[in-house]
């Protein structure tokens, strides 16, 4: 038993120095060309780095410099077409002696004033409402209280449904067949809530 | 086997800012160990070198991949040698098989019995060839504790890290690496 430990531990030994053998004949190194080749491609690496970074800055300055004069140009230019488009408003106040159909969108509002049912529409109506073509009317029709002093106020459109009687009442040139059916009609109205025009746009249909 | 993992980590930060010192020093500290363990694990020279190469392309490519969190500079450096030189091997199956045409036992511990002083008969430069053969031959995971730990002189902790293994995986891999080297050389002598 002895003997054979003996002999296995030999053979250990042996097997040890061998090994220690084939690593000190191996090559402790990789060749010099691999080296010069890695520093080579570092080089070019880190120069292509540096390039694109550079390029980066520089695009970045360039950027930097030139956006707060197109930021100015851009503003200028905004403000310019807003204060068109706020003119614009002003002056397409409907001029009841003849305003067309090109007026800006209108306001809805719930001015309350008094002799006048109104209601605001819902969109969701029109699909219970049929249009009728002959009661849609693309210009305003003066009312008697209409008079060239109004043109000076600040005129507001506000759309409003209302019976007919009640158009009538308010001097809107409607018939007495449709007194009790409501009238989808834009009022042109006064700071005070006169109504100068009308214009009517549908009729609902019972 | 790192000089100090803190002052690799530095090395690998100038690195990747550009400092070719800093990567001579790595290449420099690092590359040979890789060498060795690709040429051990390949016994193919040209594997070794691409090998080698590739793995320093990486550092310079993408240096920040390594994560000090998961381990050294120096273990992720042997991560990657070891997974390419793997994909090396299976592609080109330059396995060197020794065992072909050996007869029964070879290659196992049991051819073991049949000869213990083989290793005294050959003499040193057969024994070089033959041992280099026979190492080339293991099966992939003895091999790597064998070339690390015998033929790299690496402890079991470093081994183990490199490995992704505990210590005494490695020692018990060593262990068996070892009888199968042996067993491996008889038959040689066998046959010779």
């Amino acid at each position: 038993m002895r003997e054979m430990n003996r002999e296995v531990n030999n053979t250990e030994a042996r097997l040890s120095k061998a090994l220690r053998s084939l690593s000190a004949t191996s090559p402790g190194s990789a060749p010099p060309e691999i080296g010069y080749a890695l520093a080579e491609a570092f080089r070019r690496h880190h120069a292509r780095r540096r390039m694109l970074r550079r390029s980066a800055l520089a695009a970045a300055i360039v950027t930097l410099i030139a956006l707060p004069p197109v930021l100015v140009l851009s503003r200028q230019h905004g403000i310019g077409t807003a204060s068109q488009n706020a003119h614009g408003t002003v002056t397409n106040a409907p001029s009841p002696a003849g305003v067309h159909s090109d007026l800006p969108p209108l306001k809805r509002e719930t001015t309350s004033r008094s002799g006048i049912r109104q209601r605001v529409v819902a969109t969701k109506t029109a699909t219970k409402t049929k249009m009728n073509p002959v009661a849609r009317r693309d210009d305003f029709v003066p009312l008697p209280t209409y008079s060239l002093r109004s043109q000076a106020e600040d005129l507001r459109i506000v759309r409003l449904q209302v019976n007919g009687r009640d158009l009538r009442l308010v001097g809107a040139p409607v018939s007495g067949d449709i007194d009790e059916r409501p009238v989808l009609a834009d009022f042109v109205v006064g700071q005070d809530g006169t109504p100068y025009a009308v214009r009517l746009l549908r009729q609902n249909v019972r | 086997m790192a000089d100090s993992p803190t002052e690799d980590q530095e090395l690998l930060r100038q690195l990747a800012k550009g400092n070719e010192v800093a990567f001579r020093t790595l290449y420099e500290r690092y590359q040979g160990s890789i060498y060795g363990f690709v040429l051990h694990m390949s016994g193919n020279r040209a594997t070794a070198e691409e090998v080698t190469q590739e793995v320093f392309m990486l550092l310079i490519r993408n240096p920040k991949s390594y994560q000090p969190e998961k381990g050294s500079v120096a273990g992720y450096l042997y991560g990657i040698a070891r997974n390419l030189a793997r994909r090396a091997m299976l592609h080109s199956y330059r396995h060197v098989e020794l065992n072909n045409g050996l007869g029964p036992g070879a290659g196992t511990e049991s051819g073991l019995a049949m000869d213990a002083d083989v290793l005294e008969d050959l003499s040193q430069e057969e024994l070089i060839v033959a041992l280099r053969k026979a190492v080339v031959s293991l099966p992939e995971q003895y091999r790597e504790a064998i070339v690390l730990c015998d033929l790299q002189e690496m402890n079991y902790a470093d081994a183990a890290e490199f490995l992704d293994c505990s210590p005494g995986t490695v020692a018990s891999r060593l262990h068996r690496g070892r009888a199968m080297l042996k067993a491996k050389l008889s038959c040689y002598k066998c046959v010779k």
